[in-house]
């Protein structure tokens, strides 16, 4: 309280703007008691009430003005306060009294010498309380906003007065919304998820956030001229004008765009989720389903061949339809528009949640790493890291494997393929028929037990075959070698180096048959496929 | 605001439990307020334009008018504007200017100061810092920085005889103003052309033949050039008036170059090693004996700027930089203590047939043997005490 009085603001600020925000606001929380309190007490009026806290706020900070400007202390300081308590009293008594008839008033008035206690009766004592509290916040609040500036006090439980001011809005903020929210539902419904959403529009709740907001822009102003002065900093002259100004203005265009913004919902956030989840349940289980199908259409005559008489009908457990799930109350089908609406609510409204949070938490990278070292949040991102690192391996692997499994199943087609091909040449170039030549002995070599490892380079082959061919083994290697140039190189091949590579060939082809003369038929039939010569 | 995002928090919970539908529109309008507010901040802090508008060359005593500029080239208003702009000590007090304004959308707003300066140099002006912020105070300041500019101020310039100096050429032979300085019937060679020569000058059959200009060199008759030889070794300065006497060396090496150059139109040039805030470094400067007022510009930069180094042996400058120099050259050698191989040198200097002048700069009382050294045939000493003037010039400074 040490700190001077306002005497850089504005005359119209200091001592209208702001009292009447103050009063206004604490006129807000008071209309909400009273909502309130009409849920219960229908017949009960607190008109009396609300322009009593109104008036409590307002005689709050007079009051503050008028004790810091005649300096009062010490005694008459208690005894201003006692009579202003007194009269407060007397107002809110008066006020309760107003529209009942005189001769109730009267017949009260008269119990009073031998009850005293009738004096304060309940609902004067409540609207005392709440006056009480309206005064005091608006007493605090003033006295908060001449604090701004002073230096800071070193101690543990100090809170900026700025500071002060916002949690004081923040917390009447909370009670407000909570006290208008259980006005308009009743306690009873508050357990009843199922109940429909509320779509009023709440005017005093508005009114106390945008002057609240208009008064932190206030209170922001004040904080940073307070530092500018200290720090010798020349402040344009225009400057007060404009924060009103843009303050209004900027206030303005986020109410709006709050009022555009979607806020009914007809589906909760985890029923929108669940039901995500309940589709892509029911597609993998009749993925499932289909693939056990196959599997067991594929195995069933292995089972007669074993012996295994003819199974049970497999009773396939039974799939919800996707219809069936997907009902409201009623047992209508929930409707896609609604569930539209309700996807399209959730995600701008976590959207933005989450993005202030990011953004808040991004700012203060002290409250970050505060927040990274608490135990459960740790092993949560241990966790999550985790399961992050599996997901990208899979997926990795998955991205090497994949192309693998398509070469391979090409490669087993072509396979299958080859023996047509082995039978017909007469179409062939050169070197297709050089490239025949070659892999023709590769069949037949692997006919007789000598295959080609996949691994295995056709040199490395040559090498393991070779030592089994005797005299062709030479013709193996230059077989191998015009087959390598056939293979890989682009130059245009001639039919003289075909010539030699079919001698080559039926040189290895002899060889192999004598190795194994019970085959003297299959060397007939390959002596059928040799290819006319040109 | 550290309650901001636990209340908003809060009030998203309370209206979720509630499912009052306005209350989301609450919780939408403090999150917008958030999220506007640092875009805004950001958005248009980043778009700044700024000018810094000053003469970045200026002479002792000047005052220099400095003019920052800020333009604001977006429609969205930039709600407060703190600008903070360093300044040197030496030029500013306090060294710094603040101010903070309020831009609206596609304005911009001018503020001015001066600079006095009273002491040559080579000063950084700035960083400036633009800060702003929002109107609420709930999310964090957004801070560009514009780069620092620099300005030059050259020393003071005196006559020479408030340097106690002959008004004279003080130090060349020869007095005429238009000397003939080398015999154009006596074609030594060539050299490569530099700024300055004469058209006459060119050797065109020696151009033409190597591809790029040359010109004659003629056997001198008498060079009338003068190369200021000037010392920042602090060893060579005495610890009491360390900074006096090197700035008064260089206001007479100063003194001495505009004299030189724009009294009696002669060549002069410059060498010195020194320490260079402009690189950062030691460096040896090294500029030849020019007659243009360019070059005195040129040499008046370098004086502003250099700062007393621990140099090598000055007489090892002085040595290497008469090779350069054609015979019958000047050199003054402004220093601010005798010693013997100081003399010697000098006397090589003299007997290699340049005219050597000495410049003592608030010497200390020099040794009998000395004393008798410094009486050398043929060479002038100076000493110079004055410092009445950079008293006076650094009072100025500190009002």
């Amino acid at each position: 309280m040490s700190g001077p009085p306002s005497r850089h603001g504005d005359w119209w600020v200091d001592n209208v703007f702001r009292p009447l925000a103050l009063a206004i606001m604490a006129g807000c929380v008071a209309a909400s008691v009273v909502e309130l309190v009409n849920v219960y007490l229908p017949s009960w009026s607190g008109l009396y009430l609300i322009l009593g806290c109104v008036l409590a706020a307002l005689e709050g900070c007079y009051s503050y003005r008028l004790i810091r400007a005649k300096e009062i202390r010490g005694d008459d300081l208690l005894r201003f306060r006692a009579i202003e308590l007194a009269l407060f009293f007397i107002l809110l008594k008066m006020g309760r009294y107003a529209g009942a008839r005189w001769s109730d008033i009267l017949a009260e008035l008269r119990t009073w010498p031998h009850q005293p206690l009738n004096i304060i009766d309940p609902a004067t004592a409540f609207a005392f309380l709440l006056a009480l509290a309206c005064w005091w916040a608006a007493t605090r609040t003033l006295e908060d906003l001449e604090r701004i500036g002073e230096p800071p006090v070193p101690h543990h439980s100090y809170v900026p007065p700025a500071e002060s001011i916002a949690n004081r809005f923040f917390w009447g903020g909370g009670v407000l919304l909570l006290i208008s929210g259980l006005a308009r539902l009743g306690i009873s419904s508050l357990l009843h998820q199922e109940r429909p959403p509320v779509p009023t529009l709440v005017l005093n709740v508005l009114l106390y956030f945008l002057l609240g907001l208009a008064m932190l822009s206030q209170v922001h102003f004040i904080r940073l001229r307070h530092q500018w002065e200290a720090q010798r900093i020349r402040i344009g002259t225009m400057l007060a004008g404009r924060w009103v100004r843009y303050s209004l203005a900027f206030i303005g265009l986020a109410t709006i765009l709050a009022f555009l913004l979607p806020t009914g919902y007809t589906v909760g956030l985890l029923d929108v989720v669940g039901y995500f989840l309940f589709v892509l349940g029911y597609y993998l289980s009749l993925l499932g389903m289909l693939f056990t199908m196959l599997l067991s259409l594929l195995l069933t005559p292995l089972f007669r061949l074993l012996g295994m008489g003819p199974r049970p009908a497999v009773r396939l457990p039974p799939l919800e339809r996707m219809g069936e799930r997907n009902q409201g109350e009623a047992g209508m089908p929930l409707a896609w528009f609604e569930l539209l609406k309700s996807l399209l609510f959730w995600t701008i409204a976590l959207g933005l949640v989450v993005y202030v949070v990011r953004s808040y938490l991004n700012d203060r990278p002290e409250l970050l790493r505060m927040l990274a070292a608490l135990k459960p949040i740790r092993a949560l991102a241990t966790f999550l890291e985790a399961v992050w690192r599996r997901l990208r391996g899979f997926a990795g692997a998955t991205r090497a494997r994949l192309p693998r499994l398509f070469r391979d199943t090409r490669d087993r087609a072509a396979a299958r393929e080859r023996p047509l091909r082995l039978l017909y040449t007469g179409r062939r170039t050169p070197r297709e028929r050089i490239m025949y030549y070659y892999l023709s002995i590769l069949e037949r070599a692997s006919r007789l037990g000598f295959p080609r490892h996949r691994a295995q380079t056709p040199y490395e082959y040559e090498q393991s075959l070779g030592p089994h061919l005797d005299k062709a083994q030479q013709d193996m290697g230059r077989l191998t070698r015009v087959f390598v140039e056939a293979r890989y190189s682009t130059h245009p091949m001639g039919w003289e180096e075909e010539k030699t590579a079919r001698t080559w060939w039926q040189n290895i082809k002899t060889t192999l048959r004598a190795l194994h003369g019970a085959r003297e038929n299959t060397d007939a039939e390959e002596s059928a496929e040799l290819p006319e010569q040109r | 605001m550290r309650g901001f995002l636990p209340f908003l928090l809060a009030l998203f919970v309370i209206a979720a439990v509630l499912r009052v539908d306005f209350f989301f529109t609450i919780v939408y309008l403090l999150s917008l307020v958030y999220l506007l507010s640092r875009l805004w901040v950001r958005h248009s802090i980043k778009c700044l334009q700024v000018q810094r508008r000053f003469v970045d060359h200026a002479f002792s005593g000047d005052r220099v008018s400095v003019e920052i500029r800020v333009r604001n080239p977006d429609r969205l208003p930039v709600p407060w504007l703190e600008v903070h702009e360093s300044l040197p000590v030496e030029l500013a007090a306090p060294p710094f200017y603040n101010e903070v304004v309020s831009l609206g959308g596609r304005s911009q707003h001018s503020f001015s100061y001066y600079l006095n300066c009273y002491r040559r140099g080579y000063y950084a002006i700035g960083p400036l810092t633009l800060q702003s912020g929002d109107l609420l105070g709930i999310t964090t300041r957004a801070q560009v920085e514009v780069a620092s500019e620099h300005i030059i101020v050259y020393p003071r310039i005196l006559p020479l005889q408030e340097l106690g100096l002959p008004t004279h050429s003080p130090l060349a032979v020869l007095r005429a103003r238009s000397p003939l300085f080398e015999d154009p019937a006596r074609v030594t060679g060539v050299r490569d052309y530099k700024r300055g020569d004469s058209m006459r000058r060119i050797h065109w059959t020696a151009t033409a033949s190597t591809g790029h200009l040359l010109v004659k060199q003629y056997q001198p008759a008498i060079a009338r050039e003068t190369l200021i030889c000037l010392d920042l070794n602090r060893q060579d300065y005495g610890q009491r008036q360390l900074y006096t006497a090197t700035e008064l060396a260089i206001v007479a090496a100063a003194s001495l170059a505009n004299h030189i150059i724009v009294r009696e139109g002669l060549p002069a040039g410059l060498s010195t090693e020194a320490w260079d805030p402009l690189l950062d470094r030691q460096v040896r400067f090294s500029l030849p004996p020019r007659p243009e007022r360019s070059h005195l510009m040129g040499i008046l930069e370098v004086l502003a700027r250099v700062q007393l180094a621990d140099a090598g042996a000055f007489e090892e400058l002085l040595r290497q930089e008469s090779l350069k120099l054609p015979w019958g050259a000047t050199m003054v050698i402004i220093t601010g203590r005798e010693s013997e191989p100081l003399f010697d040198i000098m006397v090589h200097l003299r007997r290699s047939g340049f005219a050597v002048a000495l410049l003592l700069i608030q010497p200390a009382r020099p040794s009998p043997e000395l004393r008798k050294r410094a009486d050398l045939p043929g060479i002038p000493v100076y000493r110079i005490w004055k410092a009445e003037e950079l008293d006076a010039a650094m009072e100025g400074a500190q009002r």
